[in-house]
C-alpha cells in the first residue's frame, strides 16, 4: 500500500502549514472523534459512555459554547436545525425579505 | 482471541459500571496478531477480538476512567486526553492497514459480546473495510460567512434618497451580492469537482451560506495529485478572501458507516 504523505493543513490563499509532529488542534480532533466512526446502538453495547458523551456534547453546545467557539467548534451557530436562535433569525429574515419585496413591488408600481 | 459467534444479548447499561470493560478503537482485517497491533499503535495493552475476517482492536479499561467532569474543553483536560489517545491509536492502525475507526467512547462489556456484534454485522463491516482500504480521508472546511469579499457583505441600512434612488441602490446591492455568491459558488464547485475526481467517495455538502465541511476518501496512490489539485482551488478561494482549510490525510472516520447492534446492520 502506498504510504500517505505527512499530515498537512492547506489554507486558502496559498499558505500551507505542516503541523509540528503531525498534530492537529484539539478542535480538529474532537470534530473527528465525537461525531464520526462506527457506533454501537441500542442496549447491546454498554451505553455508559453514550450517556457521558451526550452530556459532553450538551456541555460543548451550552456550558462551554464560548470555549468551543474559541477553539473553532461553532458549526451549530448558523445551523437552524441545532440553533433555535438561528432558526428564529432565519424565519425573521425570510419574513423581512418578503415584506421588503412587497414594498418594492408597490413602489415600482406607483 | 474469540473466534466463535456469540449471541449479542441485551445488557443493562449498568453492566459496565461494575468492573472492567473493553474500550474499542477500531475494526481491522483479521487475522491481526495482538503483538503486531500493539506495536503498530505504539502502546501496550491493546488486544484484538475477531469474527470471520474482521477484528476489533480494544483495550481493557475501568469505565470510571472515562468519566469526564471538567466544565471546559481545552488542552490538558481529561476529554482532550481521551480524544487524543483515541485518535492516536486509530491513526497508528490506519498507517498499518485498513481500519474503521470507532466513535470516541465506545465501550463493550466483554469479548463475547464484542464478537457477537462483529459477527452480526460481518458483511457490512467487511464491505466498509474494503471501501477504505488503501485510502485516507481529507477534509475541506470552509466558512463563507467569514468571507471578506466586500460585495458579499450585507449592505448598510438607512440609505438616504428618494424611492426610486432607494430601489436602484437596492437592485445594485442585490446584484453585487448575487454576483459575489456566484463567484464563490463557482470556485467551490470547481474545487469540489477537482477533489472529487481523485476520490472514491465523498461525504457532506458545501454551501456558500453556512460553515461546512466535505470529506473526500482518496486512494493513497493519488494523494499527491489530490493535494496539487487542492492547491489550485484553495488559491482561488484565497483570492475571494474566503476562509478554507484542507486537512489530511486522516483515518476514514467519515466513511465508517457501520452501526453495530442494529437489526439492519447487515
Amino acid at each position: 500500500m502506498s504510504q500517505p504523505p505527512h499530515p498537512v493543513t492547506h489554507i486558502a490563499g496559498g499558505a500551507v502549514s505542516r503541523p509540528s509532529g503531525g498534530g492537529d488542534s484539539l478542535a480538529d480532533v474532537l470534530e473527528r472523534v465525537l461525531d464520526k466512526g462506527v457506533v454501537v446502538v441500542g442496549d447491546v453495547g454498554v451505553s455508559v459512555l453514550d450517556i457521558e458523551l451526550l452530556t459532553l456534547r450538551i456541555r460543548l453546545l451550552i456550558a462551554s459554547a464560548e470555549t468551543a467557539r474559541e477553539m473553532g467548534i461553532d458549526w451549530w451557530t448558523g445551523d437552524p436545525f441545532y440553533n433555535s436562535g438561528a432558526r428564529e433569525s432565519a424565519d425573521e429574515t425570510r419574513a423581512l425579505r418578503e415584506r421588503v419585496a412587497e414594498l418594492e413591488k408597490r413602489l415600482a408600481g406607483s | 482471541m474469540t473466534t466463535t459467534r456469540a449471541a449479542a444479548e441485551p445488557r443493562s447499561p449498568s453492566a459496565a459500571l461494575s468492573g472492567r470493560c473493553l474500550y474499542v478503537y477500531g475494526i481491522v482485517d483479521r487475522p491481526s496478531h495482538p503483538a503486531l497491533i500493539a506495536a503498530a499503535a505504539g502502546g501496550a495493552g491493546l488486544d484484538v477480538t475477531g469474527a470471520g475476517r474482521v477484528a476489533a482492536v480494544h483495550a481493557d479499561i475501568d469505565p470510571d476512567a472515562l468519566r469526564v467532569i471538567e466544565p471546559e474543553v481545552r488542552e490538558g483536560t481529561r476529554l482532550a486526553e481521551l480524544a487524543r489517545n483515541h485518535d492516536d491509536v486509530v491513526s497508528a492502525l490506519a498507517r498499518a492497514g485498513a481500519v474503521l475507526p470507532m466513535r470516541l467512547g465506545t465501550v463493550v462489556a466483554d469479548r463475547d459480546l464484542l464478537a457477537g456484534l462483529l459477527a452480526d454485522a460481518h458483511a457490512c463491516i467487511a464491505d466498509a473495510l474494503d471501501g477504505v482500504r488503501g485510502c485516507s480521508e481529507w477534509q475541506l472546511r470552509i466558512d463563507p460567512t467569514s468571507c471578506a469579499d466586500e460585495d458579499r457583505r450585507v449592505p448598510a441600512q438607512g440609505r438616504p434618497g428618494s424611492g426610486a434612488a432607494y430601489l436602484r441602490a437596492r437592485r445594485d446591492e442585490r446584484r453585487r451580492v448575487s454576483a459575489a455568491d456566484h463567484r464563490l459558488g463557482d470556485a467551490l464547485d470547481a474545487l469540489d469537482e477537482a477533489l472529487s475526481f481523485f476520490s472514491t467517495a465523498v461525504r457532506g455538502a458545501l454551501t456558500v451560506h453556512h460553515p461546512a465541511s466535505r470529506a473526500y476518501l482518496v486512494p493513497n496512490s493519488v494523494q499527491e495529485s489530490f493535494v496539487a489539485a487542492a492547491d489550485d482551488g484553495l488559491t482561488r478561494l484565497g483570492q475571494l478572501r474566503c476562509t478554507a482549510r484542507l486537512l489530511g490525510p486522516r483515518p476514514a472516520y467519515s466513511f465508517a458507516d457501520v452501526r453495530l447492534g442494529s437489526v439492519d446492520s447487515d
